[in-house]
C-alpha cells in the first residue's frame, strides 16, 4: 500500500512537472510580448502610425540599379516603392525600412545607396510631406508576397507601431531586367 | 532488513520531525525499495532529466580545422573561406605606415538568421599572425562593387575581402589559420528576451570552427595591381577577380529621376 502511495506522488511529481514545462513552451516569449504594433494599409492608401503618416504609391522591382553613373546589381532582384511620407505631430524620422516575406525573412533596405527618406537622417517636419523612392535587396524567389514595414527607430522597433503594407509583386523573375533609377527624397509643396 | 523493520523505521521518521529529518526520510525510502524498484527510480529519473535537456547532444568544445573551401557554420550565418594573400597596395586603401602590407581573406557569408544582419568585426580571427596592427580587419569590402560591408541579406551570399594591415618587419605567413566566430540563439539574461549572442556572458566561446588557407604572395609590381574605383561598378556581372574595392566616401545618393 506504501509503495502504491509513493509511486502514486512520483507520477503527480513528474505530471506536474511536464505541465509546467508544456505551458513553459507554450506561453509566447518576450520577443513576442514585444513586438511591434502592426498599422496594416494598401498601396494607395495612407497608413497612420504613431508618429508618421506613409503611403506606398508605386512598386516595381528591377535586376539593376542606376545611380548617376553606377549601375548596382544583386544576385537576387531590386524591390523599388516610392512613397509619401511625412511626420504627424511633431518632427520625426523613418529610420526604418524593411520588406518580410513569406518566410518571415526581413530584408532591410539597402546601405550600398544612400537612401535619405529613411535612413539618411531626414527629419520631416509636421505639415511637410516628403516623396521618394526607396531600394531593398531580396532573393528573386523572396520577391512575391512582400510586405514593406516601416517604422521610426532604427534600432528598437519593439513595442511601438509599425507599418504593415503588402507590396503588389507576385513574381521575381518577372522583374525588369532593365536598371532602374531611384527619385530621391524631396519635399512636396 | 525484514519488511517490519523497514516499515517501522519509516514510520518513525514520518512521525518523530526530529533532526536529520531528511537523510532519514531517503535512508528510509532507499531502504524499503527493492533492487527493481531502484533500477525503475532510475529509468525514471534519467528520462525526466532527458525531458529538460539532459541527453540533448552537447557539441564538441574543440572547433574543427578544416580546409579552404569548407563551409563553417557560425550560428546567424555560415562562412565559406576560398583565400589568403599577401599585396603591397590594395585599391584606394592607404596603409597607415609606409612599409607595412596588407593581408586579405576572401570570404563567402551567408546570413542564415531570419533578418538582415551586421557581420562582428571579429568575424574572422587570425591566429598566430604577429604585427598586425589591430586584430579585427581594417576593411571590409563587397567583392562585387567594392562597397564597404555593412548589412548582409538573409540567404543572399556576398563574396567579401577581409583585409588587415600587417607590419612589413613581421615575418610574412605561408599559410593562415583562421577561426570564424560563431552566436547562439538564447535567451538574454537581463533583458529575457532571445537574441543572437556569446554562448555566455563573458563572450569567451570556442570559434564555429578553424581554416587553414595557404598564403599568396603578391608577385606583381605595386604599379601593375589593381586599382579599383571608390564608386560601384558599372559593371553588371560578377568580377570573381577583381579585387576590393572598400569605399572612401559615403554611398552614391539616389538622385532625382528627370
Amino acid at each position: 500500500m506504501k509503495l502504491l502511495r509513493w509511486l502514486g506522488s512520483a507520477v503527480f511529481v513528474l505530471a506536474a512537472l511536464a505541465a509546467a514545462q508544456a505551458v513553459q513552451t507554450a506561453e509566447p516569449t518576450l520577443n513576442d510580448a514585444r513586438r511591434p504594433f502592426p498599422v496594416v494599409g494598401q498601396v494607395g492608401e495612407d497608413v497612420h502610425a504613431r508618429t508618421f503618416t506613409a503611403r506606398v504609391q508605386q512598386v516595381r522591382c528591377a535586376a539593376a540599379l542606376k545611380i548617376g553613373e553606377h549601375v548596382l546589381d544583386t544576385q537576387g532582384v531590386w524591390i523599388v516603392a516610392k512613397l509619401r511620407v511625412g511626420a504627424r505631430s511633431e518632427p520625426t524620422s523613418i529610420a526604418y525600412a524593411a520588406a518580410r516575406d513569406a518566410a518571415d525573412r526581413v530584408f532591410q533596405t539597402t546601405d550600398r545607396v544612400s537612401l535619405d527618406l529613411v535612413t539618411g537622417g531626414l527629419t520631416m517636419q509636421p505639415g511637410l510631406p516628403y516623396e521618394g523612392e526607396i531600394a531593398i535587396e531580396v532573393p528573386t524567389a523572396a520577391a512575391g508576397g512582400l510586405i514593406l514595414l516601416l517604422a521610426d527607430n532604427s534600432i528598437d522597433q519593439r513595442l511601438d507601431s509599425m507599418t504593415e503594407i503588402p507590396l503588389p509583386i507576385s513574381d521575381g523573375s518577372a522583374c525588369s531586367p532593365e536598371p532602374t533609377t531611384l527619385l530621391a527624397a524631396r519635399a512636396v509643396s | 532488513m525484514p519488511q517490519g523493520v523497514r516499515l517501522v523505521m519509516l514510520a518513525d521518521v514520518s512521525v518523530t520531525g526530529r533532526g536529520g529529518l531528511s537523510r532519514r526520510l531517503a535512508r528510509g525510502l532507499v531502504d524499503q525499495a527493492t533492487p527493481g524498484l531502484r533500477w525503475a527510480v532510475a529509468v525514471v529519473l534519467l528520462g525526466v532529466s532527458g525531458l529538460f535537456g539532459g541527453l540533448d547532444t552537447v557539441a564538441d568544445p574543440q572547433a574543427e580545422t578544416v580546409a579552404a573551401g569548407t563551409l563553417v557554420p557560425g550560428g546567424p550565418w555560415e562562412v565559406t573561406i576560398h583565400e589568403a594573400g599577401i599585396r603591397r597596395e590594395l585599391g584606394k586603401l592607404r596603409l597607415k605606415n609606409e612599409g607595412d602590407r596588407w593581408l586579405y581573406v576572401i570570404a563567402t557569408v551567408r546570413i542564415t538568421a531570419e533578418e538582415s544582419t551586421m557581420l562582428p568585426s571579429d568575424l574572422l580571427v587570425l591566429e598566430g599572425v604577429t604585427g598586425l596592427v589591430a586584430p579585427t580587419p581594417e576593411e571590409s569590402a563587397l567583392e562585387r562593387d567594392g562597397s564597404r560591408l555593412r548589412l548582409l541579406q538573409p540567404d543572399m551570399p556576398e563574396r567579401i575581402w577581409f583585409v588587415w594591415e600587417q607590419s612589413g618587419g613581421a615575418p610574412v605567413p605561408t599559410s593562415l589559420t583562421i577561426s570564424v566566430e560563431q552566436r547562439t540563439w538564447r535567451e538574454d539574461s537581463l533583458g529575457g528576451e532571445w537574441h543572437w549572442m556569446d554562448a555566455d556572458a563573458k563572450g569567451d566561446d570556442n570559434p564555429a570552427g578553424r581554416v587553414t588557407v595557404p598564403v599568396k604572395a603578391d608577385t606583381t609590381p605595386p604599379s601593375a595591381s589593381p586599382s579599383p574605383s571608390a564608386e560601384p561598378s558599372a559593371s553588371t556581372r560578377p568580377r570573381p577577380s577583381a579585387s576590393p574595392k572598400p569605399s572612401t566616401s559615403r554611398s552614391p545618393s539616389a538622385r532625382p529621376t528627370p
